[in-house]
């Protein structure tokens, strides 16, 4: 009964599973939630992303990501920096928050796809895989990689007025990060991935 | 036209959405092994305690100057509206957009949406129920851009340190306006869509 059904997320509407075609997306009719969606390549895709990723991951939060020039002095500063200040200045549960949002969550979330997606593809799935794909599933709205980057730009838009501003490597890697983050999200295909979890560990 | 999965008796779990037999309503989902409810009993209650919460941190956060910015020794405290005037005095109205929308406007719309979507579910209001998913989708997508400010003022302190001339350090505001979003976004997690849907057939 329950694999020959899906229900929409967001309203509870039961629909019969109908198999899904490459690049097909199935809506739900009621309230136009996207209920499930065939993604192509999805795996060898995802496991591609996944490394790009976390290799930019520590040169891009440690490496200086701008730098500013004041009446003869240079600054720069990364994201670990960031956070480094803040604790230096006892502000604790801002840093956390920056410590969760921008580095612990993203990497985790990176780490947790290649995992699962290495394993699948070498056939190698037990129980573990799924506490795994949970966690991912909890943290999926707490990656904050897009707004630090946006407030990069805001606060550079400000010092600009006053400073002279430098872009350097550092920033380049994070912006590959942050979209490596994001394309995982979008390559991942969550349907195939619970679906093979469950087929291997039930044969 | 459209059942809903627990009318067929059908629950359906929230990481993995696998679709199983509703046993009782806080079960153990047969594919992810996680623990879940079919509704959660007290989901308003959660969302309007996070709501309030939330509420009650937004005073502090804009009342409390956010960043001190030390000019030639002089300091001078910036609260989040005092930053976004002196953005508009110095002429950078994209920006100022910008932040108003992301620090002021984006955390008060998105308490008042989830006040709303509460009250709609609690008073059943034979208000539009796709309307109101739609709401809760946009308030789910909001969440962590509320972040913004936070971050600006993370970088802006660990990069502008160029002691007598000019300095900038975080402000108490700063964890008040973490927290404000951290609850906040507790509260739209709280938040069970379905909810406004179940209403319906009971009318």
């Amino acid at each position: 009964m329950s694999n020959e059904h899906i229900a929409c997320p967001r309203c509870d509407a039961l629909y019969p599973a109908l198999p899904l075609k490459e690049k097909q997306i199935a809506l739900c009719s009621r309230c136009g939630c996207k209920i499930s969606e065939a993604k192509a390549d999805s795996i060898n895709r995802t496991i591609a992303i996944a490394i790009a990723g976390l290799l930019m991951f520590v040169p891009g939060i440690s490496m200086p990501m701008v730098g500013a020039t004041l009446v003869g002095q240079h600054a720069e500063v990364s994201l670990v920096d960031c956070l480094v200040m803040l604790l230096q200045k006892d502000f604790l549960i801002v840093a956390m928050g920056l410590f969760l949002f921008t580095i612990a969550i993203p990497a985790i979330r990176l780490v947790t796809v290649l995992y699962i997606c290495l394993a699948i593809k070498r056939n190698q799935v037990n129980q573990t895989h799924r506490q795994f794909f949970r966690s991912y599933h909890f943290l999926d709205s707490w990656a904050m990689l897009h707004v630090f980057f946006l407030g990069v730009s805001v606060a550079l838009y400000k010092l600009a007025e006053y400073a002279d501003i430098a872009l350097n490597v550092g920033l380049a890697m994070f912006v590959g990060l942050l979209l490596c983050s994001i394309f995982t999200h979008i390559t991942l295909d969550h349907h195939y991935v619970w679906e093979t979890l469950e087929q291997a560990s039930d044969a | 036209m459209h059942k809903t999965a627990k009318e067929h008796g059908l629950a359906r779990c929230p990481k993995c959405h696998k679709l199983q037999p509703a046993i009782q309503n806080y079960m153990r989902c047969r594919r992810c092994h996680g623990h879940f409810y079919l509704r959660h009993p007290r989901s308003l209650q959660y969302t309007l305690a996070w709501t309030i919460s939330a509420l009650i941190m937004f005073v502090p956060a804009n009342l409390f100057p956010i960043m001190i910015y030390y000019e030639l020794g002089v300091a001078e405290p910036m609260t989040i509206l005092e930053g976004i005037n002196s953005l508009i005095e110095a002429d950078m109205f994209p920006i100022a957009f910008i932040v108003f929308t992301a620090s002021f406007f984006v955390p008060l719309a998105k308490l008042c949406g989830l006040i709303f979507l509460v009250l709609a579910t609690y008073q059943k209001l034979t208000f539009s129920r796709v309307y109101s998913g739609k709401i809760y989708k946009i308030v789910e997508f909001l969440g962590p851009w509320s972040m913004l400010d936070v971050f600006v003022v993370a970088l802006s302190g660990a990069l502008v340190k160029f002691g007598i001339f000019t300095n900038v350090q975080p402000a108490p505001g700063a964890t008040y306006f973490t927290l404000m979003v951290v609850f906040s976004m507790f509260a739209a997690h709280s938040f069970d869509p379905r909810l406004l849907w179940d209403k319906k057939n009971n009318d």
